[in-house]
C-alpha cells in the first residue's frame, strides 16, 4: 500500500483529514534502535500514543531526496525490518540502480 | 554512505543461520541468495539476523518474505536510474481496486493447482512472500508472475496484469 492509500485509510478510520494526521515530529533521522542510519532521514505521522503510526522513510544524496517505502509501524520488529529494508534501497540509489516514478 | 562488508565473524554467523534456515525447510535457491547478498548488503544481513532472533513463526514468515523482496530488489533493479510514469494519485484507489481483482483471478488458478504452498514450492517462491504478495494492494511484481506462470504451465495473457513493475 503506498503512503497516499495509508492516509486515505488513516482517513477513513478516523475521520481525520491528511493534514490533522500531520504531528510536529514530522521528520528526522532514520534510526534502527539508537543507530542513526546515514544519510537517512524518516517523515512521520501519527494519530497519537499507540494509534496508527505512518512511516516514511527518505534517502538524501547529493541535492535530491529519494522517497522510498512508506509502512505503518504496527509493533518495534516491524520498524527493525522495514528500516533493513531501507539500508538496501539505499544501497541500491547509492549504486544508480533504482526506478523512479516521477518528481516533486 | 560507507560500503558494507562482512567480517570474520559476521561470515561465521551468517554460516550459522544458513544451517538454521536449511533446517527450518526453506529453499537453497533462497537461502544462497540471501547469503550471497548479505556478504554485501548490510540491509539483508540485518534480515538474516532478525530471522534467527525472531521467537515465532508469523515473526520468521515476515522477515522471510523482505528477505524475498530484497532478492528481487536486486534482480529487478536497472543497471542505471530509470524513469516510469507516474500514477496519478486520484487515480490510487481505482488501480488498487483492479491489482486486488487481478489477484483474486490469480488466487483462483493457485487454488486450481494445488493452493498457495503447493505452487510456493513448484515455483520456488517462499510461501510468506506469495501469500503476501496476493493479500496486499500493490502491484506484483512482472518476475513474480513469471515464476508462477512456469510453474503452472501457464501463458503470459492469463497471469500478467496492466498493473505490474
Amino acid at each position: 500500500m503506498g503512503l497516499t492509500q495509508e492516509i486515505r485509510a488513516v482517513e477513513g478510520r478516523h475521520s481525520l483529514s491528511a493534514r490533522q494526521v500531520c504531528q510536529l515530529k514530522f521528520w528526522g533521522p532514520a534510526k534502527q534502535g539508537n543507530v542513526i542510519l546515514h544519510p537517512g532521514h524518516k517523515m512521520k505521522w501519527h494519530h497519537g500514543p499507540g494509534q496508527v503510526q505512518l512511516r516514511l522513510p527518505v534517502m538524501s544524496l547529493s541535492r535530491s531526496a529519494f522517497l522510498c517505502e512508506a509502512y505503518v509501524k504496527d509493533s518495534s520488529a516491524t520498524d527493525q525490518r522495514k528500516m533493513a529494508r531501507f539500508k538496501t534501497h539505499m544501497n541500491l540509489i547509492a549504486q544508480g540502480r533504482y526506478i523512479h516514478r516521477g518528481t516533486l | 554512505m560507507i560500503p558494507f562488508k562482512t567480517t570474520s565473524g559476521q561470515v561465521v554467523k551468517l554460516a550459522s543461520i544458513v544451517v538454521e534456515m536449511k533446517r527450518a525447510g526453506l529453499d537453497d535457491n533462497f537461502i544462497a541468495a540471501a547469503f550471497e547478498l548479505a556478504h554485501t548488503d548490510q540491509g539483508v544481513f540485518d534480515l538474516m539476523d532478525l530471522w534467527q532472533g525472531a521467537t515465532d513463526g508469523s515473526n520468521r514468515d515476515d522477515v522471510v518474505a523482505d528477505i524475498q523482496e530484497s532478492i528481487d530488489d536486486y534482480r529487478d533493479a536497472p543497471p542505471s536510474p530509470l524513469k516510469k510514469p507516474y500514477v496519478n494519485f486520484d487515480k490510487l484507489d481505482d488501480v488498487a481496486r483492479e491489482v486486488m481483482a487481478k489477484k483474486a483471478k490469480l488466487r483462483d488458478l493457485i487454488d486450481r493447482h494445488g493452493g498457495v504452498s503447493a505452487v510456493a514450492q513448484k515455483s520456488g517462491i517462499p510461501q510468506p512472500s506469495l501469500s503476501r504478495m496476493l493479500n496486499s494492494p500493490s502491484m506484483p511484481r512482472r518476475s513474480t508472475l513469471y515464476r508462477i506462470a512456469n510453474a503452472l504451465d501457464l501463458p503470459e495473457h492469463e497471469i500478467v496484469t496492466e498493473w505490474s513493475r
